[in-house]
């Protein structure tokens, strides 16, 4: 039982933050997405030995229970998502003294739309390869790998006209 | 193949989103320490058991009902057919007395499938009690008036 414990706390350490930043795309703040975080990982260790890709089926299991949540948040009233406000909280921990490039790439990286945004968190914060991430999004390869050049390209765009500013 | 680090890919990876926090941690070690959950299942099967269970108990309420209906209007249709009690000598009455409903057509066929015979005898029976019930009809006439009597009601004397 204590190996057990000791392996699934393994796997929260190395992918939780990762985990609750990929399902922040969906979920307004912290709180709802450690609840969808913490339904698709209870789902993907009870399974996780039917599947060939563990950390790909993690992921997935994420993004489908945020979708499932976020379904069941658009049948609320319109007023609760008003006060969620969403970009109220940070993405991202770290000092103060890079408040405000943090802040700028927080806000871009929202900006961006969500099919290279997904790409782009798996990428650089989950740290999965192009072929994983394509079968976590059900894509090609390529398109993975075109969906983070574009992403990476429009951030760094959208940084440099804020730089400007 | 290029192996200088993007910039901006660097400046991203050295930004660590928030780390998880100590209770959820706390309620992911709780439910997977907790039994995995069968209520759910056992649930959905019991449902689908009183479903099942309520489904027929309605075929069979249905049921009864149908064959309820069916009785009574069997009674309205035929309900106490009196028996013809013929005056004609025995013998003849013998073959003539029968219920004075019609014959189903499924009376025919069975007939038909053990011999024309058959079927020719039944024919020939129904034809008898035809005639004998319209002798009956004419015989039990309310009004029959005679030659006299509508002479009388006619004033010819």
């Amino acid at each position: 039982m204590a190996g057990e414990r000791d392996s699934w706390s393994v796997w929260l350490d190395q992918h939780g933050a990762a985990l609750v930043l990929f399902a922040r795309q969906w979920a307004p703040n912290r709180a709802d997405a450690e609840d969808v975080v913490q339904e698709a990982f209870i789902r993907f260790w009870r399974s996780r030995d039917r599947v060939a890709e563990p950390i790909a089926y993690l992921y997935a299991s994420v993004k489908h229970c945020a979708l499932d949540w976020h379904r069941g948040r658009d049948r609320q009233s319109r007023r609760e998502v008003v006060v969620a406000r969403p970009e109220a909280e940070s993405l991202f921990a770290g000092s103060t003294e890079q408040e405000e490039r943090r802040a700028a790439i927080d806000a871009k990286l929202r900006e961006l739309p969500e099919s290279q945004r997904e790409v782009l968190v798996l990428t650089i914060w989950g740290g999965l390869s192009f072929p994983q991430i394509a079968k976590v999004l059900q894509i090609s390869v390529n398109t993975a790998a075109s969906r983070y050049r574009y992403a990476l390209a429009r951030l760094r765009e959208q940084l440099a006209e804020e730089a400007i500013r | 193949m290029n192996e200088t680090p993007d910039p901006l890919e660097t400046e991203l990876s050295a930004l660590s989103p928030h780390d998880i926090s100590p209770e959820l941690r706390r309620r992911i070690a709780q439910r997977l320490a907790a039994p995995q959950r069968t209520t759910q299942p056992v649930r959905r099967r019991l449902l689908l058991a009183g479903a099942l269970a309520m489904a027929y108990v309605v075929a069979v309420v249905f049921w009864w009902g149908r064959g309820s209906v069916h009785s009574e209007r069997a009674a309205v249709e035929s309900p106490n057919v009196p028996q013809v009690t013929s005056t004609l000598p025995d013998s003849r009455a013998a073959s003539v007395a029968r219920p004075c409903w019609e014959p189903r057509l499924l009376t025919y066929q069975r007939a038909l499938a053990r011999s024309t015979e058959e079927l020719e005898a039944l024919l020939n029976r129904e034809a008898a009690f035809a005639t004998e019930s319209r002798a009956q009809i004419v015989q039990f006439r309310a009004f029959t008036p005679s030659n006299a009597s509508l002479d009388a009601l006619l004033g010819d004397n």
